[in-house]
């Protein structure tokens, strides 16, 4: 095994597709959520004790669904045990989970501070926004559900962070749902992803897809509503990862990086596939912790064969001025499949293009 | 002499604030050391990197 390797994220899922919401653009839409389904404790002590031999130095784990905390506090505190169990103490754990926040209670607050856990919590905006296509099995809105479990959060102290998906529907309420998220509810920090179904398997979502001209008019106006702000703690996930590109820094979201070969996701049932975006695909599925160690499956040729096509770059990639900045975005958003083009191009380079330009006018004062 | 030049050429009400400065400012203070290359990307290496957990390109949107 390569170097490279050795340092690895894990997404776990832990309740495989599971969960109390129904969100219209979900990409486990098609699929049963009602299953309830939990990754056994055998299963998860057998991840945690691999995982923990096969990368090197510190460690990051996220902790995903289907909704995570449907597993229960059990199962997060099995999980602090057997971390505590197989970890060295000269290596430290960041353990992060990615929730509807739908399910947040007081105990589960204290428990993620006291376990120092980060904390990402789905919500597309103001309440218009939000329970636009984030709803229940019974078709009820979830805002006042998340946001009172956000304000739990708050309550004990825990520093969270936003994903917002951008529609169609929601494009256009930029200037609503930024002060929504700075002032109505005190986010510092939050991160957009665009909605993109590009098979167009979603009935329920036709037209909902963003253009890349929508996209780029969208980041536009929240590059200028940041910028109009001018708070140096308020931290947009896009507009620093673009920022990233054009310094030429390693962004924080992975879609500037090409860094799949960063990540791995286990499902609650042992099998081990790439980002979750990919999960649940035969074609990505690369083995399963109950036949195969962790180690064999990374070194399975098609591992390997994914990685390499993951990181192969179009022809016109060559000729761009921002390819080290962008990688060919996103592999789940690529056109006719992992080695396709990345269907947002066009508006990454616009909005590199536009950052740039303001990037200019404020350095010279900051420089 | 130099000393009152430059005193009256740097005149720091005179600079006209650009609005943004100090959010760009918080962006390159946050802004990694490390270069973009994938092949320099290995993931956390220092506890530092632990403050992009909340990084990781997910949310359950379709793809």
């Amino acid at each position: 095994m390569n170097t490279e390797s050795l340092y690895l994220t894990p997404i776990v899922k832990v309740v495989g597709d599971y969960c109390n919401n129904r969100c219209g653009y979900c990409f486990y839409h098609s699929l049963d959520q009602t299953l309830h389904r939990r990754m056994s404790f055998k299963v998860l002590e057998s991840f945690i004790r691999q995982h923990v031999e096969l990368v090197h130095g510190n460690l990051s784990f996220i902790w995903h669904g289907g909704e995570p905390l449907l597993a229960g506090l059990d199962f997060f505190w099995e999980i602090i045990r057997l971390q505590k169990l197989f970890v060295p103490q000269d290596r430290s754990i960041r353990n992060s989970v990615q929730t509807n926040g739908t399910l947040i209670t007081n105990e589960w607050a204290k428990f993620f501070k006291e376990n120092n856990f980060g904390v990402g919590v789905s919500l597309d905006g103001d309440a218009e926004s939000h329970d636009r296509f984030r709803i229940t099995h019974a078709g009820h809105g979830t805002f006042n559900n998340t946001v009172r479990g956000i304000k739990i959060l708050q309550k004990h102290g825990i520093k969270l962070s936003v994903i917002q998906t951008i529609t169609q529907a929601n494009a256009c309420r930029a200037e609503k749902d930024f002060g929504f998220f700075t002032g109505g509810i005190g986010l510092s920090s939050f991160g957009i992803n665009p909605y993109l179904d590009l098979s167009e398997s979603n009935e329920h979502m036709k037209g909902q897809s963003l253009s890349n001209d929508v996209l780029t008019q969208t980041l536009v106006r929240y590059i200028d509503l940041w910028l109009e702000r001018d708070d140096k703690a308020l931290r947009i996930r896009e507009i620093d990862s673009h920022l990233s590109g054009l310094y030429k820094k390693r962004a924080r979201n992975c879609s500037f990086n090409g860094s799949c070969h960063a990540f791995y996701t286990v499902n609650y049932d042992g099998c081990v596939y790439p980002c979750d975006r990919l999960s649940g695909n035969d074609e990505f599925c690369f083995g399963t912790l109950v036949e195969q160690t962790l180690r064999e499956i990374l070194r399975t040729k098609k591992w390997q064969d994914f990685i390499c096509r993951t990181r192969k770059l179009p022809g016109d990639c060559m000729l761009c001025k921002w390819k080290d900045s962008c990688n060919n975005g996103c592999t789940a958003h690529r056109v006719g499949g992992i080695d396709g083009k990345y269907y947002f191009c066009q508006s990454r380079q616009d909005v590199f293009a536009y950052l740039h330009t303001k990037s200019k006018q404020c350095t010279m004062q900051v420089l | 002499m130099v000393a009152e030049v430059e005193r009256s050429v740097v005149v720091p009400s005179a600079i006209p604030v650009v609005v943004g400065s100090k959010a760009m400012a918080g962006a390159l203070v946050r802004m990694s050391a490390d270069s973009n290359r994938p092949c320099k990307f290995h993931g956390p290496s220092s506890p530092v990197s632990f403050t992009n957990w909340g990084d990781w390109d997910n949310g359950h949107t379709d793809g």
